[in-house]
Order: C-alpha cells, then structure tokens, then sequence
C-alpha cells in the first residue's frame, strides 16, 4: 500500500486494509462503528490514525446530536466516543478499539431494545 | 474536538507554556521592514508570545527586539531615543544596543563598571524576505534561519502584508490550511466574474463551484504535511489543491502563477499577527499583482490597545468586528456568497475573529473533511509535549526542510501521489542558489 494512496469515499464496506480510505460517516449505527473498528485495526501509523480520529470525530458530532435531541443513550455514547478519540490521539489502539468496541456493543443493545419496543406497540 | 486540557495546551502561548516554547524553538517574524524603516526612528511596540517587546532599528540600520520594559525602572523603552547606536530611556538616560548591551548609564558615577553587568533583555534578530525575524528561544538552540524559499528571491518577486488578527493563533491557521471552505466563503456567485490576475488555474471558478465537497488527502512530511485537495470537473481531469503547513504556525497555499502564504504569530493567547506573504518563484510581480497583494498598501502602524490595556503599534483592517466587516446583504444576495466586499483574508478574520477569542474545541462538531485540522492538531500536541519531557523538534535544526510552495493544477491523474510525484519539483523545489534576500 503507498504511502499517500487517494483518499475517498466510494469503498464504504470493502473491507479491504486501506488505511487511507475514510469511512463514510452518516450514520451513528453498528455497521458504521464496526467499518471505524476495521480501519483503526490496520491503522498503525500517528498519521493514519488522524484519519481514523477524523472518523471517530464525525460519530462524535452525531452522537452530541442525539444528546441534544434527547437520546437518553447518548451520553454514554459520548464518553466512548471521548475514549476512542483520546486513545487514538495518543496511538494507543488497543485501548481505541476497547472503547470502539464497548460503543458497538451498546448499540446493537439499543438497537434490539428499541426494535422490541417497536414490535410490542 | 479537543477535550478542554488539549486545547489549554495547545493554544496557550505565553513563557513556560508547552505550546509557547515550541514556538520559541523557531525563527518568528515580528514586524515587517518597511513599518520601521528610518535608522534612529521611533520603536515599535510589540507583544510576541505574550512577552511586551520593542523593535527599533540604530543609527547604523541594525535592528533590535528588546524587553518593552527598561531593567532599571520598568519604564517602557517604546518612549526612549533611538539615537546614536541605541536606546536611551528617556526615565534615567540607561542605553542599550540592538543586543539589549548596556552603553551607558549616566547616573551612575563615572568610575562605577555597574553598566558592564547590566543587560536588558532581547533576542537576536535577522531581517529576510521584507520582515524582521526574532529567536526568542534558549540560546544554545538557536537554529539555522529556515531556507524559505519566497525569502529568498528578490524583493520585486515579493510584496508582504502585516496586520492583526484579533482571536488565538491556532484558529487562524485552521482557517488557512482547510480547502474545504474555499468552496463557500471566497467563492463568487456568478463564475464568470474572476479577477483576471486571480492566482489560480483557469476554471477555478467552475471547478469549485461544481465540485464541493473535494477528496481529502494529508501526507506527513518532515516539516509538518502536504495536504492536496482534489476536485472532479470532467470525466478526465481533476483539480488539485496543494497546501503545506509548516511547523509551527506557517502555511503555504495554492497557486499557479504568484504563491500565497502566511505565518500566524501569537501576540498573546487571544490575538495574532498576520505574515503573508504573495510571491512569484520565476518573475518580478507585475504592478498590478502587486498593488492587489499588497494589503498594507501604504498604511503605518497605529496604536491598539489590548484588551489587558497594553498597547501595541499594529495595522487593523477597516474591515473588522466593529463595523461587522462591511457585510453588504445584497452582495451576499448577487455576488459573493459571503456578502463582504473585501480581500479573502478579510473574509477569513470575518469567521475566525467572530467565534470565541479562543475557540473551545470541545463544543465543535468535526466531520471526516476536517482531517488536515485534526492531523495538524496531534502533531503539535505531540511536539509540544515531547518539548515539554526534554525532546527537541527535529525540524529547527532541518533549514532545509522550509523550501515548499502551494501549488494548484488540473490533471488527468486521480490518485494523489501520482500528481504529486508529476509535480514534486513545483512542491518543494531545490535550492535557489542566485537568489538574493531583499
């Protein structure tokens, strides 16, 4: 892989070892986070893991949406998402993905909670 | 976003501050050469990395940036007599030179060697590229003067601008290495009506007006990043945005015929200076490039007040916050997207001055195309605190390292590194062995 590879954003979900794409980011979802968690895996470098912070930044902004709109899941999405984004500031990955990891968890959690909700109404 | 610690550090940049001594580390404009042009004229009030300075040129054009404040008194030296090889406060008659050396102290008697052992403080000092530049680091880590290019051609290739800008540095130079918003704040309504010693390819208009939302690419480099933004305009051809930024606080942006860029000096941690300069790397500019680049046009330094009450001599824009940079909303309605009939850096101070004095990244809300501000970030956060535990940026002694320029183009190629390997020698070209500094 070079260096200074073009970056876009067309390959949302290849899962190929590109740590020079960036995630689309539209979505706080699982699938999103769990695409972020990929490209923090194979990011091994200070500056590919600006582009992975960029990401986790772009989740950020979605979830203090949420927050504000009075998702009450949201803080604790927030504070992962503070993790994740100061653990890969620092190039500590292992730490980025537990924090990553832990977010996904919990929004596959809200998700089936909320899909229950949904069905008993 | 930053949490509220990370941004202390990063913004912060009075003595003792992480982020203030690596500023140190680095040769820093202060005051462009022609606002203290006359030998024995007045000095010039200065606050630089929050320290209160003087800068004045002697009877035999040397120049000197020494403490605002005398060490006998504490009187301000900005009153004292530039005369006869040095400044005289005009409190008690000390003197010093341009090396804050005392020459003389006449109220001591005659017999006395006090003066000897009386130094005021200052910082050693180089004039390049129509500015005067101050080292205000440790002496024994003075570096080399960094081998900027637009320094270095002849003055006629060359104008420069100095003027306040009135918010913390690092929001400023956000402004200046995200492309993104070249889309929106600079752009004419009608694509047609480009000046027509514009800087920038041909079709600029069209092409960022078609395309806004540029492909983003940052490449680490020994001087900070390269950082290309590229746009789609037909089916095979592309335009390319090249920006550099160079630690700690300089950046070169696009162009294709004269280059911009500027260097963000801290006056303290709620204001800034603006350098910029615009510059033809082949050709004197012509009259009219360089009367439309020329922002100071003539203007002297006036007295500003800070808001902690201490006054420095600087050039305000007429357009600026009291006035609301002139925003005109029928020209927002017809012409320009942003309403203000000024220069692009006008438009700039328009958003960067009018969010806090110093902005709080942990309330703003990035998206993926902020990746150069945030690559920009971390890599100062990380200098600032290696710095802090005894490790020193390896750049300032890496001169070299200073030669790049901004660069736009339109090109078949779609993957960054292959235009920018076709145009590496405009990038960051080799040593300009005839040049001469003006």
């Amino acid at each position: 892989m070079s260096v200074c590879s073009m970056i876009n954003a067309e390959a949302n979900g290849a899962g190929g070892a590109d740590p020079w794409h960036i995630v689309d980011v539209e979505t706080l979802d699982v699938d999103t986070v769990a695409l972020v968690i990929h490209q923090v895996e194979v990011s091994p470098r200070a500056d590919q893991l600006a582009y992975r912070e960029s990401e986790i930044d772009a989740l950020w902004t979605l979830a203090d949406m949420a927050a504000q709109a009075g998702d009450t899941d949201a803080s604790e999405w927030l504070e992962l998402l503070w993790q994740a984004h100061d653990h890969v500031g620092d190039g500590d990955r292992t730490r980025a993905l537990a924090a990553l990891t832990r977010l996904r968890d919990r929004l596959v959690e809200t998700e089936r909670r909320r899909n229950r909700h949904n069905a008993s109404m | 976003m930053l949490r509220p610690e990370d941004n202390k550090l990063i913004t912060e940049v009075g003595p003792g501050t992480p982020m203030g001594e690596l500023f140190r580390r680095f040769w820093l404009p202060v005051v462009a050469s022609e606002d203290m042009e006359d030998p024995d004229g007045a000095p010039v009030r200065l606050r630089i990395l929050g320290e209160d300075l003087v800068a004045f040129r002697d009877t035999d054009g040397k120049v000197g940036v020494l403490s605002a404040y005398c060490p006998h008194r504490r009187a301000n030296l900005f009153y004292a007599r530039n005369e006869e090889g040095g400044l005289r406060c005009v409190y008690h008659g000390w003197k010093f030179d341009v090396t804050g050396r005392c020459l003389h102290i006449p109220s001591e008697p005659a017999r006395s060697n006090f003066k000897d052992k009386v130094r005021a403080p200052g910082y050693p000092t180089q004039e390049r590229g129509g500015l005067v530049w101050a080292y205000m680091g440790p002496p024994d880590k003075q570096p080399e003067f960094p081998e900027y290019e637009w320094a270095e051609v002849p003055a006629n290739q060359r104008v420069i601008s100095a003027s306040l800008v009135e918010c913390n540095w690092l929001q400023t130079l956000e402004g200046d290495i995200d492309t993104a918003h070249v889309s929106f704040l600079h752009r004419t309504l009608n694509p047609s009506t480009t000046l027509k010693w514009a800087r920038f390819v041909e079709n600029f208009t069209e092409y960022v007006t078609k395309d806004r939302s540029p492909s983003l690419t940052v490449k680490s480099t020994d001087y900070g990043f390269v950082y290309g933004g590229r746009r789609v305009g037909g089916e095979d051809d592309y335009y390319w945005r090249f920006s550099h930024w160079l630690v700690p606080s300089t950046s070169e942006t696009p162009g294709s015929a004269e280059r911009p860029g500027r260097i963000v000096v801290p006056i303290d941690d709620r204001n800034s200076m603006s350098f910029s300069f615009v510059w033809h790397p082949h050709r004197a500019l012509s009259a009219e490039e360089a009367i439309a680049n020329g922002r100071n046009n003539g203007q002297p330094l006036h007295p500003w007040e800070l808001a902690d009450g201490y006054v420095i001599d600087t050039r305000r824009s007429p357009l600026n916050r009291d006035n609301d940079f002139k925003i005109d909303r029928h020209v927002q309605r017809t012409k320009r997207f942003s309403g203000i009939l000024g220069t692009p850096p006008e438009e700039d101070r328009a958003m960067t001055e009018t969010m806090e004095p110093v902005l709080d990244r942990s309330k703003e809300h990035l998206g993926t195309s902020d990746i150069a501000i945030i690559a920009m970030r971390r890599r100062l956060i990380k200098m600032a605190r290696d710095l802090a535990e005894g490790v020193e940026p390896a750049l300032a002694k890496q001169a070299w390292a200073f030669r790049t320029r901004g660069y736009d183009v339109v090109s078949r190629h779609a993957e960054f590194e292959d235009v920018l390997e076709e145009h590496m020698s405009e990038l960051t070209p080799g040593r300009v062995t005839t040049a001469t500094s003006g």
